[in-house]
């Protein structure tokens, strides 16, 4: 099944080319990442507990370091919520340009590939947005992310296995009490779908981890056996200005590196 | 070495971006495909093929690049579809002239071809009463009104359409054979020529063509002007142009805003998606919208391959959201000749299929180029800057078919596309008023009438604008690919020239289009065209004076010899005036060409002879010159009228008579004797024998066997006297006059002299330095030095 579906992305990108990197722009042969963004990728800094990018030669990020707990057993994330993978992630939300998924799972593959190397997953599965949401888009954006991630990496997804229930409003302009009780009973899984199943949860920004929480708080709710969470990027909170210019370092360091 | 690394650069550069469009690049590999099975010489083509083929296998063996061998499977593939002969037209079964009784169904409306007759496609079902399985015939009627699905019983004459070989001259019926017609019936009885018979064919084309013919007449309402633009712009016919309206059209550049294109469809498309409103989250209906209107327009004027191409890439561009995925342009134009060549191969070769991809590739290929190279400030830059692509990129190929180059276009063309898309908005809103028979349409096509009067008027400004368009001779086939591939390349090899570097290598292109192409410098040349019954003889000078000795002309008096054979033979030389004309005698078949050619070439001298002028052709002639400002002069016998370096062009023979009887015309055609060094060429019309016996101190090389080949023109005694290398018969194929009488032929063949027949060998053009001289004819069946 999933093969039917490696081929029909083939197909695709033999009928539609897309051959510019999500992250950088550049235009090389073929979908998703050109090498230099692909090298960049096992080049960040993760903390070890979430998928937040952190400078060189620290090991938590700041909300880590502070306690906050995580349900997934490991988050990982790509790139920095900056720049033309912004623009090309807020395209890809709000502004019709749904072509974009495919990119991004390749992108998204590659992720899994380096960071989750050993993992074993059952079901991969999309954050999922609201009845009002989908309406006004005309398509589940991470869902169809999530389509072309599973058949590349030969598992299965499901759009109905974890819904949102009610309506939310916007968060990225409230601060992170507000978040946490915004999500709370937003997200309902399926528990016979979900039951027993290593879940690979996947999203776009990873920001407070809010949504992820939430989402993983009802997969595991429903009886699953464990999740992870990779996202495409991460985001850097105002709060974080200290840590945004360290990141920035750290990304002149790499590119130094790089050449 | 510089420049083999940059070359290389470039190269890979080409080579990653063509990686980058694998469908357009198969696409492109099947039209290669196509095009060496057809174009070239056997053995050089199997040699390319082979090398090609090579080629891609060698990659697809050392690198596994999958693309390569598609590549190799399409390339193959292409050459064997158009070899296999599978796709070959069919030509109608009835044979030339025979009369026929059909009974099918009409498959359009028909359409004005010229000021009195209307044409329309059928189907035959029975052909003398016998079912019939073949292609489509055109039918020619009179004062007929026929709509899509009648079903009719025609009387009538099969026509395949006069073949004349000469260079230039369009191949009408192989035209028609590409889009699967066979050939053309004209009813020929008056009225009971066609019998409607009930309705047929499919309802859903019945009912468009039913609002076609009610949109039709509405526009007939309109004044002549404003109905004839609208109907081109709008529905693509062209035939209630005058061919005057025309040639202006042409001059301006703006001829192809009369074919219906992709500008139209995007027009449509774009029109019903903001009226309907839907939006990207009914992608799917979107499609479905969008094809609806798109279809309706398709079937509301036909099928052309511009339409059809437009309206491919349409759908296949409305196609992508519905699978999130983004409209790829290379990919539809791809898709889109990919369906019409592998449905039609041999429209390959078609100017209309040509000029329609190329415009809309180079719009969209070389719009980036021409974006950076306009000044910055420019208004409207992006407007310029397509009209430009556009315009630079068919170019060579308006130069290869219809030997103009007008610069006019570039100027006009932001304009008159507005206008344009104004036209066809207002009038597609009509149309659905019409369909919905609300009563407001009246007044849409009234104010339509005035955007096209207005786009009609611009466009005749322009084409009387000095300098900025001319006939250009016919670039050879090499020229325009090599001028084609140059445009291809220019975005890659021009990066990074400075921008007066740019700008001359995009002037190259006309500047290489202007050259005197088949020019024959400093030789004389003169060539018997081939215009069926009738004579026709043009001489280009060494000093590079076009002169024209008679005009053929058809014996049904219509102008279409000057028309379709002398005017494209004289543009595609790149003829722009001539200096002389000759009329050798006021018959139809020597003068009618002549009188007709007037309007549309400039003419500086007419030359011709007093004691004619009792005759009424001749007296048309004479106006016709002085309204067209040419000098008439009346030659004597013995008169010099041209003379040159080494070259003199002398009347031998004129009418002595001060008014000479319409019977006693052939036997005092104006003959003249053209000299070049040692060489002569003696032209004799129509002289009769006895005239001919006054002519034996003459002593010429090749001679016009005067009057066709005609027993009573024929003169022993004085073909004896003369040093004869070649004569050359000018003579209709099948002419009911039996000409060249036996006796002429035999006594070529007796004396061992070459006898040229421009039915046979098509034209004729020998070329004399003064020494030698050397013939080419147009069937290429004989090329040789005398
Ligand atoms: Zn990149
Ligand atoms: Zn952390």
């Amino acid at each position: 099944m999933s093969q039917h579906k490696v081929f029909a992305n083939r197909v695709r990108q033999f009928v539609w080319p897309q051959s510019r990197c999500p992250v950088c722009g550049s235009l090389h042969n073929g979908c998703g990442l050109c090498d230099q963004c692909h090298e960049l990728l096992t080049k960040q800094n993760l903390c070890l507990h979430c998928p937040t990018i952190i400078p060189q030669g620290t090991v938590l990020c700041r909300e880590c370091a502070l306690g906050i707990k995580n349900p997934f057993l490991q988050g990982v994330s790509g790139y920095v919520y900056e720049g033309r993978l912004r623009n090309n992630i807020l395209n890809f939300k709000y502004h019709n340009k749904s072509e974009l998924h495919r990119p991004l799972a390749l992108l998204l593959r590659e992720l899994v590939e380096q960071r989750l190397p050993y993992q074993q997953f059952d079901l991969v599965l999309a954050v999922p947005v609201s009845k009002q949401t989908m309406e006004r888009r005309g398509y589940n954006h991470m869902q169809l992310v999530a389509d072309i991630l599973a058949a590349e990496l030969k598992l299965s997804t499901s759009p109905i296995a974890l819904r949102r229930v009610r309506y939310t409003r916007k968060l990225n302009k409230l601060n992170r009490s507000e978040r946490e009780k915004e999500l709370v009973g937003a997200f309902n899984a399926d528990s016979k779908r979900v039951f027993g199943k290593n879940i690979l949860l996947i999203d776009d920004i990873f920001t407070t981890g809010a949504t992820a929480r939430a989402c993983t708080e009802a997969l595991l709710a429903a009886g699953s056996k464990s999740v992870y969470l990779a996202t495409i990027a991460s985001a850097v909170l105002q709060s974080n200005e200290k840590y945004r210019k360290q990141i920035d370092k750290t990304r002149a360091c790499s590119d130094s590196l790089k050449l | 070495m510089k420049l083999g690394q940059e070359a290389k650069q470039i190269l890979f550069k080409m080579r990653a971006a063509a990686r980058r469009q694998p469908f357009c690049l198969l696409a492109a590999v099947f039209i290669l495909g196509l095009f060496l099975a057809q174009a070239l010489w056997l053995p050089a083509c199997l040699c390319i093929i082979i090398g090609g083929a090579c080629l891609l296998l060698l990659e697809y063996a050392y690198k596994k690049s999958s693309l390569a061998l598609a590549m190799f499977c399409l390339l193959i593939l292409g050459v064997i579809w158009m070899a296999s002969g599978i796709t070959e037209p069919k030509a109608f079964i009835a044979g030339d002239g025979q009369e026929v009784k059909l009974c099918g169904t009409a498959l359009e409306n028909s359409q004005a071809a010229n000021e009195d007759t209307g044409a329309f496609r059928f189907k035959i079902e029975k052909m003398n009463d016998l079912y019939y399985r073949g292609p489509d015939v055109i039918v020619y009627y009179r004062d007929n009104k026929i709509y899509y699905g009648d079903k009719l019983i025609v009387f009538g004459t099969v026509w395949r359409g006069d073949k004349y070989g000469n260079p230039g001259s369009f191949d009408y019926l192989r035209s028609l054979q590409v889009s699967g017609i066979g050939g053309t019936v004209s009813t020929c009885y008056g009225d009971d020529a066609l019998i409607k018979v009930g309705i047929g064919g499919n309802p859903l084309l019945y009912a468009v063509g039913k609002i076609r013919a009610k949109l039709n007449t509405a526009i007939d309402d309109l004044p002549d002007l404003q109905s004839a633009v609208l109907k081109g712009v709008f529905l693509g016919e062209k035939g209630e142009l005058s061919k005057n309206q025309r040639e202006i059209l042409a001059n301006a550049g703006v001829l192809s805003v009369f074919a219906v294109s992709g500008l139209h469809i995007t027009i449509v498309l774009m029109a019903a998606l903001l009226l309907t409103g839907v939006s990207y989250r009914y992608r799917f209906w979107r499609l479905l919208v969008g094809m609806f209107f798109v279809v309706f327009y398709l079937l509301l004027v036909g099928n052309s391959p511009s339409v059809l191409r437009a309206a491919l890439m349409a759908a296949f561009v409305l196609l992508a959201p519905c699978f999130n995925e983004k409209a790829n342009f290379y990919s539809s134009i791809a898709f889109a000749a990919f369906v019409l060549l592998v449905y039609q191969p041999l429209q390959l070769f078609q100017a209309g299929f040509l000029l329609s991809f190329g415009a809309a590739f180079g719009l969209v290929y070389l719009n980036n180029f021409f974006l950076r190279l306009l000044p910055l400030r420019l208004p409207f830059k992006h407007l310029w800057s397509v009209s430009l692509a556009a315009g630079l990129t068919v170019m060579p190929l308006v130069a290869y078919y219809f030997y103009k180059l007008s610069f006019v276009g570039f100027l006009l063309m932001p304009f008159i596309n507005i206008l344009a898309g104004g036209v066809v908005v207002l009038a597609m809103f009509s149309a659905l008023l019409l369909t919905l028979s609300l009563p407001l349409y009246s007044f849409c096509i009234a104010a339509d009438g005035l955007l096209c009067e207005l786009l009609y008027r611009i466009s005749a400004w322009g084409a009387q604008l000095p300098f900025l368009h001319t006939t250009v001779a016919k670039p050879p086939l090499a020229v325009v690919f090599i001028l084609i591939c140059f445009l291809i390349l220019l975005p890659y090899i021009a990066e990074f020239w400075s921008r007066r570097a740019k700008v001359f290598a995009v002037l190259l292109i006309p500047v290489c289009l202007l050259l005197p192409y088949g020019s024959n410098c400093g030789k004389l040349e003169v060539s018997f065209l081939d215009v069926g019954q009738g004579l026709c003889v043009y001489i280009s000078t060494p000093g590079g004076a076009d002169i024209l000795y008679d005009g053929g002309g058809s014996f049904s008096g219509s102008d279409s010899i000057a028309e379709y054979v002398i005017l494209p033979y004289l543009q595609c030389r790149g003829v722009r005036e001539l200096d002389f004309i000759i009329s050798s005698h006021p018959h139809i078949d020597h003068i009618g060409g002549l009188t007709a050619l007037m309007p549309y070439i400039p003419v500086k001298k007419a030359v011709t002879s007093r004691s004619f002028c009792g005759n009424d052709l001749q007296q048309q002639f004479l106006h016709q010159a002085e309204a067209f400002n040419a000098q008439i002069i009346f030659a004597e016998a013995g008169e010099i009228i041209f003379k040159e370096n080494n070259l003199t062009i002398n009347v031998v023979c004129a009418p002595s008579l001060q008014h000479i009887k319409d019977e006693g015309l052939n036997e005092n055609s104006l003959a003249v004797l053209i000299s070049y060094g040692k060489q002569d060429f003696l032209l004799t019309g129509d002289l009769g024998s006895e005239q001919l016996a006054d002519l034996t101190s003459l002593e010429a090389e090749v001679i016009q066997i005067s009057h066709h080949g005609s027993a009573d023109g024929f003169n022993k005694r004085f073909y004896n006297s003369q040093p004869l290398l070649a004569a050359v018969v000018p003579v209709g194929r099948k002419n009911t006059f039996g000409h060249p009488a036996k006796i002429v032929t035999d006594y070529f063949t007796d004396r061992d002299i070459a006898l040229f027949r421009t039915d046979l060998d098509g034209a004729l053009s020998f070329i004399c330095n003064g020494k030698e001289i050397k013939v080419q004819s147009f069937s290429g069946r004989k090329e040789e030095f005398l």
